[in-house]
């Protein structure tokens, strides 16, 4: 987005401890930080050269007072010129190498910290993306670490400039006619205060401004979205109303700005013509008795016009170094924060057989008032297939983030072939069982890269053969582009069936012990449909496999069903030994399942 | 698409329109004008004073004629600044009024543009208008008619007295600044154009980490944090590239002004010093050219990044005309045509609907267009009498809410015709029409402000008894009640998040409050429990007596409360009746009713 929110507009005053945190971030640089002082310090002696050479030619050569012959004045200015050109080129050549080598420093130094944040992100735990929505983190990754960038690139040295700079001019002056260069600094707290105040009223101006068009946008944004509310309750007029005021209110910003900007400028060449004025009147006297030269005279008038720059970057830069503290604050939060599910300090390894799967008096809320898993205890042998059914909230989807450890369990334990979960390596647990959820994530990119997810591991031939064996390669085949054929934004171009096929096979080129599926209750056409049942029968075989079931043919193929209600087991057996029973899962079954018996017999 | 004879029109048209807000200001802008004409005059008299006092140095002076040439100089720059003052103040302040008039032009087009508009248009895109290349004509009209007037009058006056000082030495320190303007306009657009680049890579970096971000469980659930990351710094890399390419010609341009203007002081000083030597020009001649160079430096600059700005701007503004071109599709138009009444009318006694009663007559209704559906309504016909509620159930997709649409002149009918209170509604104003229905709709928008703002969303106001009265038929008073700041806490982001049960018996209230004589609840139920829904049904039973009100529902609870139930399947009424006509009947209704007493008693456990 290219407008700001207002929250995140804060700025914070110098914070050493933080500034010296991001000052760390330059060290793997400072060969670069170096050099760039160095050319610095050059370049700002080169910026005082010009007026001195000006005086140079003009008291030796233009307005001499010594005798010397016309020629040998032509070969002194010509040689003055010719060093006047050096020191501009050589100035130019500083100032570009300075300047190039602070943004490669800058993107250098992005560049780590965004991977920081990125990779702690990878590390956190699924509760926190539960409660920092994406746009939140995006922020960190992108316009925080932008502001930092600014501060780098323009400002921490910028800031070197600008004082030497002024300490040069300030220098030269002296030494050229001291009495005079005290009456010309006379302008320089004016010059000062009159900066300080233009900067106070401009950064008002420039918040006000921030603050209030992040409220017009954000008002404007909410009313395009929400147009037809606007529109169905007539509201168009009050609306139209409101926005008039909040545009007012940015008017008023602006304008703040723009009178700020509009007096300032005229007020410092005020001042500049009044430095300039005195020179003329002290130092034409001192012309007129033979105290100061012409060429003294010239160079102090254009030294005192070049007074204001470095006075007004300095406030500036302060300005960037605020709102730097303040992304700093926000980036480091994130980077501060340790992930609460993390390996074993010393990880048992995964066995290399269809495992058995216990959960022993498992209890779990998300957050501590409601709990959705209340005490729950059921075994899954090795190679055994079972499907959970219950209605909907009773805890299902639960059951499989808690098994790949998205969370962990409150109390009781989460057994593989007799080791708690935690005990185990994130990473082994994880590629030991394949997770298909309902909502099939597809991510940008080729079909092929949905299935093998960039694992260089993975051959070619592998994930032909996996897509073969589940089904996928049909569809695959027949797209344009097969297996390098492009899936849209959230893969929009596949129709559900082909999604859950994809799933299935970007699961089991792993070729994984565990098979954890959440079964899609969207139907699809019948052909599909039987693809897909016959692919998640091929799937089951020879694995250990729970399936949050949808359908009747899988509730009909597993060896046992669990029913879940209300975060309890209530019922656990084969289907037919539940039907008989007449319980809760007979009332399931004709509301959920009975139905497809019927088409089942139409088809 | 574009022919280039369209572009060139369009072009044409985007000056027409960045003239015609500048026209409404011309007293203002010619005064600003005049300003301008006047702080430049003046500028230009100072270094020619510095040549006065140089020249006068040489020949001796008294102390008396410098301090007035000192003095001179102050006065010349305090009423310059005056002139100056007014030319920011007025011409920058135009441009900034002309930014107020087009951001509300362009609300107030977008407030009468229909949903169909918004199917088409994503709000990024919009806001992407209103914002960047709003930001875009407001430089043009603003700083770069500034700027370029100031060039153009700078110019040519220093240009002038150049020439009348020495036209050798003019010619000598010109050439460097056209080499400047020519550098500014063309790294100007190169930068723009890497600057372009930059921007492309930086929104390949956020859609990785946004996509990552959003399938974080996927990542997870297949240890792919590694590759993830790998992903993401090759994205951050190429990023960085992108950068750097643009770096090296932006770090490139400020130093290389400074230096091309430094050599425009070399050129002075070599062949100015050289007249000196030779007695062609005085002492105070090379130190006023000096200074009409000085002035040149920032015009000169200034006209190559005018330039740019003017492109850019006019491009903007071509996107602008574009979204201001579309014509809204509902309107007041037919009721204007055939009773004379005024658009946005309301309350004309002779538009008005006789009472609240609803026909649709044989209607059908499709999207069009690209990824047209078909028909989602296909021959519709029902009746909704004064005062009657009637529900309307389907399945999923059976058309239920495109019925609310089409009563609420959202969109038009393909076919057949929607007929209120005896009028057919496109023969009502709008505002009559829309005035006349509380709607709840299925997808609750509300907006970041106080909850009770929300809820006054469709009146002019809203007092306490009647807050108090409408929150607590909604069952929704004693739950915001607790919230910290209560009826005034603020919903979204900055404010509580409101569940989605509870935005709907915002939205309920909302409704409510309108005391319209037409309620639709669109599905407005389906995130509450049972036991809330029965209690919102209980007391919502006195509002539905006196007002007609369509409730559309997949739940059978909901339609029990109504006096007749239509039943909608893949957009047509298939069945028609009393709840208990149509349970006996054995149809569709049956059916659903039969389900949804089944998940009763699961609920129930």
């Amino acid at each position: 987005m290219e407008y700001i929110q207002a929250d995140e507009l804060q700025e914070k005053p110098y914070d050493r401890r933080l500034m010296s945190r991001l000052l760390a971030y330059l060290k793997p640089y400072k060969k670069y930080v170096g050099a760039s002082l160095v050319l610095l310090a050059v370049e700002s002696l080169l910026e005082l050269a010009p007026p001195f050479i000006t005086k140079l030619a003009i008291d030796r050569y233009l307005a001499p007072t010594g005798d010397i012959t016309l020629d040998a004045r032509h070969a002194g200015l010509l040689q003055v010129v010719a060093v006047l050109g050096v020191a501009l080129i050589a100035g130019f050549l500083s100032s570009y190498a300075h300047g190039l080598m602070m943004s490669v420093v800058g993107q250098r130094v992005m560049f780590d910290m965004r991977m920081q944040i990125f990779k702690r992100l990878q590390r956190l735990d699924v509760s926190f993306f539960d409660r920092n929505p994406v746009g939140r983190l995006m922020t960190r990754l992108t316009n925080d670490v932008e502001t930092l960038n600014e501060m780098f690139t323009a400002g921490v040295v910028a800031i070197f400039l600008d004082i030497l700079t002024l300490v040069g001019i300030v220098v030269v002056l002296v030494w050229l006619n001291w009495k005079l260069a005290l009456i010309t600094f006379t302008v320089l707290p004016l010059l000062y205060v009159c900066a300080h105040l233009f900067r106070t009223k401009a950064r008002e101006s420039y918040r006000n401004v921030r603050v209030r068009l992040a409220a017009l946008n954000t008002f404007l944004q909410e009313n395009v979205t929400g147009m037809a509310v606007v529109q169905v309750f007539n509201r168009e007029e009050s609306q139209f109303g409101r926005f008039s005021r909040l545009n007012k209110k940015l008017y008023d910003a602006h304008i703040q700005g723009v009178v700020a900007h509009a007096v300032f400028y005229p007020a410092v060449e005020l001042l500049s013509s009044v430095a300039i004025a005195m020179i003329v009147a002290f130092g034409g006297l001192d012309v007129i008795t033979g105290a100061m030269t012409f060429g003294s005279l010239v160079a102090f008038i254009q030294y005192a016009q070049r007074f204001y720059r470095p006075i007004s970057d300095l406030s500036e830069k302060y300005n960037i170094l605020q709102s730097a503290m303040a992304s700093s604050e926000r980036i480091f939060g994130v980077l501060d924060r340790e992930p609460r599910i993390v390996d074993a300090a010393a990880p048992v390894s995964m066995p290399g057989q269809p495992s058995e799967v216990v959960f022993d008096h498992v209890s779990f809320s998300y957050n501590k008032d409601t709990e959705v898993l209340h005490d729950v205890s059921f075994r899954v042998g090795a190679g055994e297939k079972v499907a959970i059914v219950g209605y909907t909230g009773a805890g299902k989807t639960t059951i499989i983030s808690l098994l790949s450890r998205f969370y962990d369990v409150e109390e009781g334990r989460i057994l593989i072939d007799g080791a708690d979960i935690r005990d185990y390596r994130l990473t082994d647990l994880r590629r030991h069982i394949a997770t298909v959820l309902q909502d099939v994530f597809l991510f940008s990119g080729s079909v092929g890269h949905n299935i093998h997810l960039g694992d260089p591991s993975i051959t070619e031939d592998r994930m032909r053969e996996v897509a073969r064996y589940i089904n996928a390669e049909r569809f695959i085949e027949r797209l344009p582009n097969q297996y390098d054929e492009g899936v849209g934004e959230r893969g929009s171009s596949l129709s559900v069936g082909e999604r859950q096929l994809l799933s299935f096979a970007r699961a089991l080129v792993y070729d994984p012990k565990i098979l954890v599926l959440d079964e899609a209750t969207s139907s699809v056409d019948t052909e599909t449909e039987f693809l897909v049942q016959d692919a998640l029968r091929k799937f089951m075989a020879g694995r250990t496999s729970i399936v949050i079931a949808h359908r009747l043919s899988t509730i009909r193929y597993v060896d046992r069903i669990i029913v879940l209600h209300k975060g309890r087991v209530v019922e656990e057996g084969t289907h037919a030994e539940l039907l008989g029973q007449g319980g809760h899962y007979a009332k399931l079954y004709e509301l959920q399942f009975k139905e497809q018996e019927s088409r089942e017999m139409v088809d | 698409m574009i022919t280039p004879a369209s572009s060139k029109e369009k072009r044409r048209a985007a000056l027409r329109t960045i003239f015609r807000y500048l026209g409404r200001y011309r007293g203002r802008l010619a005064l600003g004008g005049l300003s301008l004409i006047a702080a430049d005059l003046l500028v230009l008299a100072n270094p020619w004073i510095l040549k006065t006092v140089v020249d006068a140095l040489s020949r001796g002076v008294t102390k008396r004629e410098l301090l007035t040439y000192a003095g001179l100089l102050v006065a010349i720059t305090a009423v310059g600044g005056v002139f100056r003052f007014l030319m920011r103040r007025i011409m920058i302040g135009v441009s900034r009024r002309i930014e107020v008039d087009m951001r509300a032009d362009f609300f107030r087009h977008l407030q009468a543009l229909s949903p169909a508009f918004y199917h088409r248009h994503r709000t990024g895109e919009l806001m992407a208008l209103a914002t960047n290349d709003l930001n875009a004509v407001r430089t043009l009209v603003g700083p770069a008619v500034m700027y370029s007037m100031n060039t153009v009058i700078i110019g040519s006056l220093s240009i002038t007295l150049m020439a009348i000082l020495s036209w050798k030495l003019t010619i000598a320190a010109l050439l460097p600044m056209l080499v400047l303007t020519v550098a500014v306009y063309f790294s100007v657009r190169l930068i723009h154009r890497l600057f372009e680049r930059v921007q492309a890579k930086f929104a390949a970096i956020n859609a990785r980490a946004q996509e990552n971000l959003s399938g974080i469980r996927v990542v997870k659930a297949y240890a792919r944090e590694p590759y993830e990351i790998e992903q993401f710094a090759a994205a951050s890399n190429e990023y960085v590239d992108a950068n750097l390419k643009l770096f090296r010609v932006q770090s490139m341009l400020h130093p290389l002004l400074a230096t091309v203007a430094g050599f425009g002081v070399v050129a002075i000083l070599l062949v100015g010093g050289g007249l000196v030597i030779d007695g062609e020009i005085t002492l105070g001649t090379f130190v006023a050219f000096n200074g009409y160079l000085m002035m040149l430096f920032w015009p000169v600059i200034a006209l190559g990044w005018v330039m740019n700005m003017t492109e850019q701007g006019l491009a903007s503004m071509q996107r602008i005309n574009d979204v201001m071109a579309e014509e809204p599709e509902i309107t007041d138009a037919r009721v204007v045509a055939t009773t004379g009444v005024a658009a946005g009318a309301e309350g004309a006694a002779e538009v008005r609907p006789r009472d609240a009663s609803i026909r649709f007559e044989d209607v059908s209704f499709s999207y069009g267009g690209n990824g047209d559906r078909g028909d989602i309504l296909k021959g519709v016909t029902f009746e909704v009498k004064d005062g009657e509620t009637v529900a309307i159930v389907g399945p999923t997709g059976s058309g239920k809410t495109t019925v609310v649409s089409l009563l609420l002149r959202l969109y038009d009918a393909t076919r057949g015709r929607i007929v209120v209170g005896g009028r057919d509604v496109r023969d009502i104003p709008l505002r009559e029409l829309r005035g006349m229905v509380g709607l709840v709709p299925q997808d609750i928008f509300l907006f970041s402000e106080s909850i009770r703002d929300n809820i006054a969303f469709g009146v002019k106001e809203l007092p306490d008894p009647v807050l108090q009265e409408v929150t607590r038929t909604a069952s929704i008073e004693e739950e915001v009640n607790e919230f910290p700041n209560r009826f005034e806490s603020m919903i979204g982001e900055r404010g509580i998040n409101l569940s989605g049960g509870q935005k709907q018996r915002v939205a309920i209230a909302r409704a409510l409050a309108k005391r319209p004589r037409i309620l639709v609840l669109d599905d407005a139920l389906s995130s509450v429990d049972a036991t809330t829904e029965e209690k919102i049904l209980g007391s919502l039973r006195g509002e539905l007596e006196n007002r007609t009100a369509i409730l559309i529902s997949h739940r059978i609870s909901t339609a029990r409360e109504a006096d007749r139930v239509v039943v909608l399947n893949d957009g047509e009424v298939v069945e028609q009746g009393t709840h208990d006509e149509l349970v006996a009947r054995g149809g569709l209704y049956a059916e659903m009713n039969h389900k949804q007493m089944l998940m009763a008693a699961l609920e129930r456990g």
